[in-house]
């Protein structure tokens, strides 16, 4: 058990730190109940301790929504920075709806072409040489190399975890999140939410309940239109990856009404035609 | 004064640098949809190989050469390129080849492929012209690829050459237990000028494939009719038993197929009824410490039996002794003898694990390919190296083990290495 357990670290050891920058960039909305702003509830319920559990679950998902509309598409940058300053660049062409991501390499040329699907807990990589789409494991690597199928098509933080709000300040509401299940990559999450704002300013995750794993930092909140108001920028770092560093670049989040068949396999090996 | 200003120039500009070094630059309008695109790689191989001298497949090959070891040297460029014009587009993927061993130095250009798209709605897909279809849920083995060109287990990522074909698809998107759903169907003609390496008869060749995502689990099938090969129905499957486990199944069963084997002994060609059943089952695991497992079992209702590999092996090297004698020998060796997988069962197993010893970039791995019939094996230990920009690197060493008359112990090499460089631009 012990030996399984220290596997299981190793291998999130071993990511650089992008792993899960992704993870963190796609939240895409879920809407809430009603209409109203949240942060006020979490607020009050911050005094009752019976009720802390389910309104900082409605303050997740205000996030959610405020980080992303509930369908849209966007270009990200993944920069890989390694303790020699030697960079490796990924830029993803991605798509949102619902339970279902798709995402596209744009660059660099060995990655090209090559999708990803997820639909719900199923996920499915096409490769143009290989000129079919097969299905693969989650927590298998997309593309070689650094980057994770969960980390890159990752769903809302409300569907993977529950939220305990834990403390706050003047500035900022601090969530202890907990994984649903065993699916996710990391046990759990402790995310810095800016009071303001309604977006995580800071998220550290741990493997284990105190064994901590990334920091995530959010930054250069832009407004991207259509009222999304978001970092643009989010940088990782590793206690357990001493050098590297990640560094993913939003660009273009736009809500979209997108069809369901542009999350299907027949679809994949065009889903860069959507842009 | 001088010195002082040349100091606050330096300070100036390694601020400037330090603060540059964090400023990353996001463009986006060099990812935005272009009328053209092009794109594709650039590779040489060397490979050093310790011939299997009395293999029959050396001697079916090459009944004029005695070398005990020899180099080949391999160049292959591959160029994709798109061009759009809504709602249509032309793909292409021209294939340019060289190859320079001891027993010839040969080039070849051809499209592999070169079609054109429509779509009529965003759930309709028309394609005409020269495709490479790629049908079955296998890694190493694909029962069910009915329109396909045989591919290599060794290789099973690489660009194979398609055939012209008239195609069009209908996908749906479900929120119910049918999550997803697509029908798709086929014309293959095959004439004296078109296709003419799909089967002997010409024919307009029909295949239809539909597919369902239900309940979370792929599930396909398959039909061929037409006269250059036989009736062929099939269905396959995959799915996801837990985030890292995967498993996946093909079965084929195919109408009065025939295979040729070795003639008789007045040197006619003789063919006999095959199996008609081809099994395929496997399954992907991804281990705890990063190491990615696909195990298939292929059963290949299609492959020659112990005593006909034998038979096959003997008339090969009696071959040496009598050239001529018996020329249905050697067409029928290079081709199906000299298959990839020329008998029943099979077992494959690849294990390739990311960053081992901690070096980012690094794949490394073995590939076993077990014939279960004769316990004749080839294992293909491989490492690969992605460090450098648009550049891939590749070492492999194949052995082959097997004693005579054996599918492995008959091939050309008893070893080889290689080394391959692969640009991408």
């Amino acid at each position: 058990m012990i030996f399984a357990h220290v596997l299981k670290m190793w291998r999130l050891f071993m990511r650089p730190a992008i792993c899960c920058i992704a993870a963190m960039a796609i939240v895409p909305a879920v809407a809430a109940s009603d209409g109203s702003t949240l942060q006020d509830k979490a607020q009050t319920s911050n005094s009752e301790t019976s009720s802390d559990a389910i309104d900082a679950n409605e303050l997740l998902r205000e996030i959610d929504r405020n980080m992303q509309p509930p369908s849209f598409e966007m270009y990200r940058k993944l920069i890989n920075i390694e303790p020699d300053g030697r960079q490796r660049e990924y830029v993803l062409y991605t798509i949102r709806k619902d339970d279902r991501v798709a995402a596209v390499f744009l660059d660099p040329p060995s990655e090209r072409g090559r999708s990803t699907l997820r639909r719900g807990e199923n996920m499915w990589l096409y490769v143009p040489e290989v000129g079919r789409p097969i299905r693969i494991t989650s927590l298998q690597s997309a593309v070689g190399g650094v980057f994770n199928n969960s980390d890159i098509m990752r769903l809302d933080f409300s569907d993977e975890y529950t939220a305990e709000l834990t403390d706050k300040d003047d500035t900022h509401y601090i969530l202890d999140l907990q994984a649903r299940d065993q699916t996710v990559p990391y046990e759990r999450l402790k995310m810095w939410v800016d009071r303001d704002a309604v977006i995580p300013s800071r998220i550290e995750a741990y493997a284990d309940a105190d064994l901590l794993i990334k920091t995530l930092d959010y930054s250069g909140i832009e407004d991207f239109g259509d009222g999304i108001v978001r970092p643009s920028r989010l940088d990782t770092t590793s206690p357990l990856q001493k050098g590297y560093r990640s560094v993913m670049l939003f660009s273009n989040i736009r809500a979209r009404d997108l069809p369901d068949e542009a999350f299907t396999l027949g679809f994949m090996p065009r889903v860069g035609e959507l842009r | 004064m001088i010195r002082p200003c040349c100091l606050l120039l330096s300070a100036l500009v390694l601020f400037a640098s330090m603060v540059a070094a964090d400023e990353f630059v996001f463009d986006i309008e060099q990812y935005e949809r272009r009328t053209w695109e092009v794109g594709g790689h650039l590779e040489g191989t060397a490979e050093y190989l310790r011939a299997n001298r009395k293999s029959a497949v050396y001697q079916l090959n090459f009944p004029d050469e005695n070398k005990k070891a020899f180099e080949r040297y391999q160049g292959n460029l591959e160029v994709s390129g798109l061009y759009r014009s809504e709602p249509f587009s032309l793909h292409s993927l021209l294939n340019v080849r060289y190859r320079d061993d001891i027993f010839e130095t040969r080039s070849d250009i051809q499209f592999f492929q070169l079609y054109a798209t429509g779509e009529p709605t965003l759930r309709t897909n028309v394609e005409v012209g020269k495709r490479a279809l790629r049908w079955g849920t296998g890694y190493a083995f694909n029962p069910t690829a009915f329109l396909e060109r045989p591919k290599d287990p060794v290789d099973p990522d690489l660009s194979r050459e398609g055939f012209i074909i008239a195609g069009t698809e209908y996908i749906r998107s479900f929120s119910g237990p049918i999550q997803a759903f697509s029908l798709s169907g086929t014309i293959l003609p095959v004439t004296g000028d078109i296709n003419d390496d799909f089967g002997p008869e010409n024919d307009i060749n029909l295949a239809v494939r539909s597919y369902l995502l239900y309940r979370d689990t792929d599930i396909y099938f398959m039909v061929r009719h037409g006269d250059s090969r036989p009736t062929a129905f099939g269905t396959a499957f995959s799915r996801n038993l837990a985030d890292n486990f995967e498993i996946h199944g093909e079965f084929a069963w195919f109408d009065n197929r025939e295979i040729r084997v070795a003639p008789d002994a007045d040197n006619v060609p003789v063919t006999r009824k095959a199996d008609p059943f081809d099994l395929l089952a496997g399954l992907r695991y991804l281990s705890v410490a990063e190491t990615t497992w696909i195990v298939e079992y292929y059963r290949n209702g299609a492959g020659y039996t112990g005593s006909e590999i034998r038979r096959m092996a003997t008339l090969a090297r009696e071959n040496i002794i009598f050239p001529g004698l018996d020329r249905g020998t050697s067409r029928i060796g290079r081709s199906e003898f000299g298959a990839p997988q020329p008998m029943r069962d099979y077992l494959y197993v690849r294990a390739m694990h990311n960053e081992p010893f901690d070096r980012l970039y690094t794949r490394a791995g073995a590939t076993l390919m077990i014939n279960l019939q004769d316990g004749s094996a080839s294992i293909i230990p491989e490492i690969v190296y992605t460090g450098f920009t648009n550049l891939e690197l590749r070492g492999r060493i194949a052995i082959l083990t097997g004693g005579r008359n054996t599918d492995f112990g008959e091939r050309l090499n008893r070893w080889r290495t290689e080394i391959r460089a692969r640009y991408f631009f």
